[in-house]
């Protein structure tokens, strides 16, 4: 696939995947391997992933990802993200501060030869996160 | 400037900077100063280069990156990075603690004639002040 399409599949994989959870998307656009890797987990096939996203829409109310940048050649892209909603569920131990949220990251994504994404690794602002919803406190705390 | 010669002037960013700790050629590949976007949550938010390398060098003297995958379209070329550092000396206003940590990340620069102008820059924050037993694990 080209660079133009590659930009526009990563477009998709936030604003569709990300912010509107749509599973068709997911289909489309991803491998069934699909390895989508954080600073502090992964997920290794399509149903993974799915279910991250759908964990992460329960979690996050009105989650949504907008894409600021996208870098692109023809196998390979990165992109510079914000994420914003509300904290309405556990996320990694903590529970619902009911509080608006909203970090910057980035993901590097590979593409297969049929244009696929195969593979992406995140670099998103946990840091950040974990003090918008209290969750620095609760590290000390135990 | 080409594609190129974008990934070329980077590549001194991590090689040349970071690694062989040549300060003397900030002034050649960034303008002063650049425009950094750092995430929140770092703490570190050094407010030029030349701060950044001065600083970093003092709490992390032998830290060494590596950089796993490059790419670049237009004025932008992106980085996915590792580095391997001891912290030797000061950091964030505490002493040292002797610990090698490991952290990871992802960067954006924009060039501009030959030069970083700007410059995302993604890591993980959170599991490097853990390594160094900053904040509880």
């Amino acid at each position: 696939m080209g660079k133009k399409e590659n930009e526009d599949a990563i477009r998709r994989f936030n604003t569709e995947i990300w912010s509107e959870g749509d599973m068709d998307t997911i289909d489309e656009l991803i491998d069934p391997n699909f390895a989508f890797i954080l600073p502090f987990t992964r997920t290794d096939t399509i149903d993974e992933f799915k279910g991250m996203v759908t964990r992460n829409h329960l979690v996050f109310e009105g989650l949504t990802y907008v894409p600021n940048d996208i870098v692109a050649d023809d196998t390979k892209a990165a992109c510079w993200w914000t994420l914003s909603g509300k904290h309405v569920g556990i996320w990694r131990n903590v529970p619902a501060s009911n509080t608006d949220v909203s970090i910057d990251g980035v993901t590097f994504f590979w593409f297969s030869p049929e244009g696929k994404l195969v593979r992406a690794i995140v670099e998103n602002d946990v840091m950040d996160l974990m003090r918008q919803v209290n969750g620095i406190k609760m590290l000390y705390e135990g | 400037m080409s594609i190129e010669a974008n990934k070329a002037v980077v590549r001194r960013y991590w090689y040349e900077l970071w690694n062989d700790k040549r300060g003397e050629i900030i002034d050649e590949i960034a303008v002063d100063p650049v425009t950094f976007h750092f995430p929140g949550g770092q703490a570190h938010q050094p407010p030029s280069l030349h701060k950044w390398f001065e600083t970093a060098l003092v709490a992390f003297p032998d830290v060494h990156f590596t950089v796993d995958i490059e790419m670049a379209e237009g004025d932008l070329v992106a980085s996915r990075w590792s580095y391997v550092a001891t912290n030797t000396g000061e950091f964030l206003g505490r002493p040292a603690t002797g610990k090698r940590v490991i952290d990871k990340g992802i960067d954006i620069f924009r060039l501009e004639d030959g030069k970083i102008v700007e410059m995302w820059v993604a890591q993980d924050s959170l599991g490097l002040l853990q390594q160094l037993g900053v904040l509880p694990s």
